[in-house]
Formats: C-alpha cells, sequence, structure tokens
C-alpha cells in the first residue's frame, strides 16, 4: 500500500505500535480540531480500516494469486466473481496490467489464469 | 428471481452451502453472520461486518478497497438512509485515512480568472444549499446481470438517499471565474492510485457543473460526512450516477478541451442505445459517459424468500425513485405482473429523492408467489420486465421482484 498522504500523529503511533509491538507506546493524545461557521462543525477525522479476513486457498495456485493481485485489492473481489472463464480472467489480467501497472509477469499469465479458473468451482 | 428453485428447494441448498457439508443444522450464528444476495449462478453469499468505523451492519463486497453494501431491509421506514448504512465505494486501496480539518484546501484551478485554494471555514462561510437526493453506484445490481459480468457484484443495495448540506458548485466556480474557454469541469479527491495507474476524476460539461443544483456537499442527514463517504466534502450531482459524486474532494480543473482521461473515456461508458442495453455478443457500438438514472423501485418490508400468513391481506412497502424526475406513480403486483394495484405514496421530499410507498395486495392463497413493484416517473418513464444488459454492468433498473410463500 502506498504511504497515505495525511499521515498524522495517530497514524505514526498506530504505525509505531504495529512495528516495535511494544506495549507502552507513548500515544500522543489525539487532538480534537474543529472550524465552525454558519450553525455546522466540521471534526478532524480519521479511519482505522478493520483487518482482511479473506485469503485463497492454501497451496501454489493461491499464492500465484495472491502475489499478483492483492497488491491493489484483497481476495474478495476475485472470490465474488462469477464464473468467467479463461478468456475473461485473461482480459481481467490484461486490464489490470495496462491500466493499472499491476506488476504481473507476462510469462505468469497462463498460470496465473489456470489458478483463476480453478479457484471458480462450477456451479450446476 | 425468474423460475428458480421453489423457496423450500432454495432454502435447503442455502442449509447445506451453511453446514458446509457437514451435515450441521443452519444456526442462528451463521444466519447473523452471512447475507445471501440471490445473484444467478452465484458466488451469492457475502459476510455481514461491522467492522468499518461510523458503519452499521454492511454487506462485505470487498475489504480493500473498501466496497460495502446496504442491506435492503436496513432501507425499511426510512425515506433518508441513515449515514452509518450508506453504502461506501473506492476505487483504489489509498483512500484518506486522516483529514485535518484547518489544513484541508479545495484548489479550483485551470481555466479560472482567479485560481483558489478554499478552507473549509471559506466554504462553510458561503451561501447554503440543500437538496435531496439519491446516490446510486453505476454498477448497483451488476450483480444480477444475466449473462454475469465481471466487477465489483453488487446486490441492489449500492444506493442511498440523503439530504445534501453544503454550497452550489457555481458559487464556487463564480468565485474562481470560469475563463471563456472553459468547456468541462474536472474533479478529483484525495484517494490516489497506485504507482503510474490514471488519477480517479471526472468531468461533467461546464453547463451541467453551473446548473446551481451541482453542490458540495460537507454534511449528510445533518451531520458531517462518514470518512468512508468522502469526509471533509464531496460532490453531489442530483439524478446522476454516483461515479460523478467525487468524495474527499480536493481538487476542481477548469478544462479548455474535453477530458480525455481514462475515467471519462474508458471506465463508465455504456451504450449509446435504448436504455444503455445491447446483445452481448454485440461489438462495434458507439458509447457514451454514463449519466442520468431512471426510475427504480424496491421492496423493504419483506426479503426475497419470506414466508407471509395465506388468506389475509399483505401490507408491503417500500421505496421508489425517477431518476432525474419524480415518481408519479407505483404499482405493486402479486402474480408475477399479470395485474397490478397502485400503491400509496408518501410525501414528495424532493424530486431527486426516495418516495416511501406502501400497499395492501389482496389475500394471496398458500403456495409461492412471485412479487413485483413498478415506478413510473413524472416524465412518463415506467420500469419494465425486461432486463437490460452492457458488458459494464450498468444502469440496470428493470422491474424487481421477489419470491414470498404463503402458508
Amino acid at each position: 500500500m502506498n504511504r497515505p498522504r495525511y499521515l498524522g500523529p495517530a497514524m505514526l503511533a498506530v504505525a509505531a505500535l504495529s512495528l516495535g509491538g511494544a506495549a507502552i507506546a507513548a500515544q500522543p493524545a489525539p487532538v480534537a480540531k474543529s472550524i465552525s461557521g454558519g450553525g455546522i462543525t466540521l471534526t478532524s477525522s480519521t479511519l482505522n480500516l478493520p483487518e482482511e479476513k479473506s485469503a485463497f486457498p492454501e497451496g501454489a495456485a493461491g499464492e500465484l494469486i495472491t502475489n499478483n493481485c492483492t497488491a491493489c485489492h484483497s481476495a474478495e473481489m476475485i472470490l465474488n466473481q462469477p464464473l468467467l472463464g479463461a478468456d475473461k480472467w485473461k482480459a481481467e489480467i490484461d486490464k489490470m496490467r495496462g491500466t493499472y501497472h499491476a506488476q504481473i509477469a507476462p510469462a505468469d499469465d497462463a498460470a496465473l489464469v489456470a489458478a483463476l479458473t480453478g479457484l471458480q468451482t462450477p456451479r450446476p | 428471481m425468474a423460475d428458480g428453485p421453489t423457496l423450500i428447494e432454495r432454502r435447503r441448498a442455502l442449509s447445506l452451502i451453511a453446514a458446509g457439508g457437514a451435515g450441521l443444522v443452519t444456526s442462528p450464528l451463521w444466519a447473523q453472520s452471512l447475507v445471501d444476495l440471490h445473484l444467478p449462478g452465484g458466488p451469492s453469499e457475502r459476510p455481514m461486518t461491522t467492522g468499518f468505523p461510523g458503519k452499521g451492519p454492511m454487506i462485505l463486497q470487498r475489504s480493500r478497497a473498501p466496497l460495502l453494501e446496504m442491506p435492503m431491509t436496513a432501507m425499511d421506514g426510512y425515506v433518508f438512509t441513515p449515514n452509518d448504512r450508506f453504502f461506501v465505494r473506492w476505487h483504489y486501496s489509498d483512500i484518506p485515512l486522516e483529514v485535518d480539518v484547518q489544513s484541508f484546501r479545495l484548489k479550483i484551478l485551470g481555466a479560472v480568472k482567479r485560481p483558489l485554494a478554499l478552507s473549509l471555514a471559506e466554504l462553510l462561510k458561503m451561501p447554503r444549499f440543500e437538496i435531496a437526493a439519491i446516490n446510486q453506484c453505476s454498477g448497483n445490481s451488476r450483480g444480477l446481470f444475466e449473462p454475469r459480468v465481471p466487477g465489483a457484484q453488487w446486490g441492489n443495495g449500492a444506493i442511498g438517499n440523503a439530504k445534501w448540506t453544503g454550497v452550489r458548485l457555481k458559487d464556487v466556480l463564480d468565485r474562481a471565474g470560469v475563463a471563456a474557454n472553459a468547456v468541462q469541469v474536472r474533479f478529483s479527491g484525495l484517494d490516489t492510485p497506485p504507482p503510474d495507474a490514471p488519477l480517479f476524476a471526472k468531468s461533467l460539461d461546464l453547463a451541467h457543473a453551473m446548473d446551481g443544483e451541482v453542490m458540495i456537499a460537507f454534511q449528510m442527514n445533518g451531520a458531517q460526512l462518514p470518512m468512508l463517504n468522502g469526509f471533509p466534502i464531496r460532490l453531489v450531482v442530483p439524478g446522476w450516477y454516483s461515479t460523478y459524486w467525487v468524495k474527499a474532494l480536493d481538487r476542481i480543473e477548469l478544462l479548455d478541451a474535453p477530458d480525455t482521461g481514462y475515467w471519462m473515456e474508458k471506465a463508465y461508458r455504456i451504450p449509446a442505445t435504448p436504455r444503455a442495453s445491447v446483445a452481448p455478443d454485440a461489438k462495434g457500438y458507439p458509447t457514451v459517459p454514463i449519466n442520468k438514472m431512471g426510475p427504480r423501485s424496491f421492496i423493504t418490508s419483506i426479503a426475497d424468500g419470506a414466508r407471509v400468513v395465506a388468506n389475509a391481506p399483505l401490507k408491503l412497502r417500500g421505496l421508489a425513485m425517477g431518476g432525474v424526475s419524480g415518481v408519479a406513480r407505483v404499482d405493486l403486483s402479486s402474480d408475477g405482473g399479470k395485474t397490478w394495484l397502485a400503491a400509496a405514496t408518501g410525501p414528495d421530499q424532493g424530486k431527486y429523492g426516495f418516495r416511501a410507498w406502501e400497499a395492501a395486495l389482496p389475500a394471496l392463497p398458500p403456495g409461492d408467489h412471485k412479487l413485483a413493484v413498478r415506478c413510473t416517473s413524472d416524465t412518463g418513464e415506467a420500469q419494465t420486465f425486461d432486463p437490460i444488459w452492457n458488458p459494464g454492468g450498468f444502469m440496470r433498473n428493470s422491474i424487481d421482484t421477489i419470491m414470498v410463500g404463503a402458508a
């Protein structure tokens, strides 16, 4: 994930906690900053996103998908797709690489398509 | 749901899925943690999550970048969607995690006489504007397309209605002074793309941007925007799909030529055909950027697959929208559309917002019944059963049906 544009004290504290694992990190008290006008007050905000819980099945195919696809999005995006077939999965790989510059080596395409189609158990 | 399995068959199938083949009985815990969106061919189940700050129970479509869907029953009884149930959709994973209201600036630049960097304090001092408007994802209900198409696999809940408070975009642009050569206005926010990927930016024609209804909102339903819905400010484009409603808006650029960026030229395009529909094998048709919404209507008081009391009138309620005009009428059917009964509509709270409706259907005999709801807009546009299809899975507004089992 890229460095967030607004890296404030609260986030740095979180980073320190998760990196150092120190139980007693000196966390600066949050500063509740707000501005008001015309009867409306807006207060500075932060967002702590929850931990991702979804993952691909263990094994080589799952690892290949994880390594090539989850830099930009979590696993549900793939797990929730309808049956797409090899051609459409290949088109998705081309789109992710062509438009979003996903770091997918073309040499991996065939194996990745096989892993993605293999992930989708045909439903009657 | 067209000619699918009977309710009992479907319940059995669900029980099997839930039990994971282990022969266990469906547990109350499971019932609380999974929701079935009834997407044809599946996968149809999604976990419910309460893990996102400022949000109540939401359907988890994707954790990064967040895609959170509102359960339709959460809309029951609400014309205005509670902020903590309002759907969430971000394109890129690098979304704003912290916003300082003192240092935030909205930049207005490009073909203007006076480039500006407006603080929130300055925006709060400007003349106020308020409007009720539905925010609906271009791909809302994509998961119901047949044949299915790739993308976010939404059910019907990538939609919400709010009362938006803020300032008219026109007033902000007038303050900067639109140059004579400006033709479009491009909007982008604090979310950032992966390296070398295109910035998420959307554009409106200048006349649309200046129509006095397009606005910059700093409140929804009387409270500041949740971070996940675009704090501190977002664009509101009444009647248009939410791809234009740029969140965490921090940059407005006046363009002297039409926007040729990826998100206008390649993405969010619809066929230039009636109802944006084409045959699944069609090729080479012209496309245009997605734009106005059409009429829709939803039953919110009961869910698909509900059991109801037979031989007694069935009270139903829900919500309807006209799109770019108000709701003229809402009709209900309990026989899959052969006969229709007019619903009573609640007060009109703005033509771009939801309108509540309620109806009492005549007593249903025991058995399965297909209920349908149909909205007709003030411009005379009525929903139809014909499903549309396009490769992006955009603009779905055909009549929604649900199955109920009367016993």
